[in-house]
């Protein structure tokens, strides 16, 4: 079955992010796929590479990274919701005049259609906000 | 139709209205800070315990380690699983509805 | 084959952005030619009161363009009765929204229905 993901808040500060990558880790372990993760909100933080947490704790990002890299899934954010925050991809940090960009290179930036596009091919579609 | 629910009822009313909306023979799981509304005598438990003929009733269980509460603190007729039960949850029904 | 698609708004509009790109979100959608619906509940009510005018600090007044949403192809509005009324509200404090051919698009409907109604869809999107 596949499996449509939906974040809705930011690392750290939510719940949010930690259980849905518990989720999808288990999607894959029970035989299923998640074809999609899109990041709306605060959710679009989940794609900054600049984050530094502390060696004692985990790593949101980088979990995500080596997930989406071990099964292949689609990882985007809102590319309005992202625009508004500050989380840049090269292309829009050029085309919004700002010096750096800061949106890892294993996410991909896209409208809220390519989430909904992703809800009408995947089975299933779940949410994790709060 | 599969609800997830992630708070306490004390924090916010998204139990009160996932009980009053959910349709009949619906799932309910409780997960995040949600799983702490099925400790037996809390205001969110006897909402549960009202609907449990209604609705099927499950607690995420990594949930409750992590927040120090035993299966045994909470109301009879609450199932506890884990991720790969949350994905069954989910597969087994058409729809997942969370309620942020 | 399309999905039956609900966007559902349950919180106040202005304390957090939530109401305000649940509605882009929905104009996203729109393109999808898929089956779309908007309900209203709990604190999400707020957002179709009348008369606010976020401009007094500055933020946007997207509440203008739920009366636009036919234009998008979203013609079916539902709001529940008990939010607005366990909010010492009334239908008239609410704004219209009417389709194209200027039928009423908003529904306000006891729990059981809207309960049906979510019942019967594919995906429900919260915000």
């Amino acid at each position: 079955m596949k499996f449509n993901i939906l974040i809705n808040e930011g690392p750290y500060t939510h719940q949010a992010s930690d259980t849905a990558f518990q989720f999808a880790s288990a999607v894959f372990e029970s035989g299923h796929e998640v074809v999609r993760v899109f990041f709306y909100h605060d959710g679009v933080h989940n794609a900054t590479r600049l984050g530094a947490p502390p060696v004692d704790d985990r790593n949101v990002i980088a979990r995500w990274v080596k997930l989406a890299e071990d099964y292949n899934i689609d990882m985007a954010v809102c590319v309005a919701a992202s625009l508004r925050r500050g989380v840049l991809s090269d292309e829009s940090a050029s085309q919004s005049g700002r010096a750096i960009a800061n949106l890892d290179q294993h996410f991909k930036v896209a409208g809220f259609g390519h989430f909904i596009e992703g809800a009408i091919i995947a089975d299933r579609t779940v949410v994790f906000g709060d | 139709m599969l609800h997830t629910v992630n708070k306490t009822l004390t924090e916010k009313p998204s139990l009160l209205s996932c009980l009053r909306l959910a349709g009949a023979g619906s799932d309910i799981l409780l997960i995040e800070d949600a799983v702490y509304s099925a400790i037996r005598g809390s205001t969110g438990a006897r909402l549960l315990e009202q609907s449990r003929g209604k609705h099927q009733l499950f607690a995420l269980g990594p949930d409750l380690e992590c927040r120090g509460v035993k299966a045994a603190q909470l109301i009879d007729g609450i199932e506890v699983v884990d991720y790969a039960g949350f994905v069954a949850l989910a597969v087994k029904n058409d729809t997942v509805h969370a309620w942020l | 084959m399309s999905k039956r698609m609900m966007f559902v708004n349950r919180r106040a509009p202005y304390g957090t952005v939530y109401g305000l790109e649940a509605l882009d979100a929905l104009l996203a959608a729109s393109a999808f030619d898929q089956q779309l619906c908007v309900a209203f509940l709990d604190d999400g009510v707020y957002q179709l009161l009348r008369n606010q005018n976020p401009a007094v600090l500055d933020m946007k007044d997207y509440s203008r363009t739920f009366a636009a949403l036919d234009d998008f192809g979203v013609d079916k509005v539902y709001v529940e009765r008990e939010s607005i009324l366990q909010r010492g509200l009334c239908d008239a404090d609410l704004i219209e929204i009417r389709r194209e051919n200027g039928s009423d698009a908003v529904s306000i409907m006891a729990s059981e229905d809207m309960s049906r109604l979510m019942e019967s869809q594919d995906i429900i999107l919260q915000f």
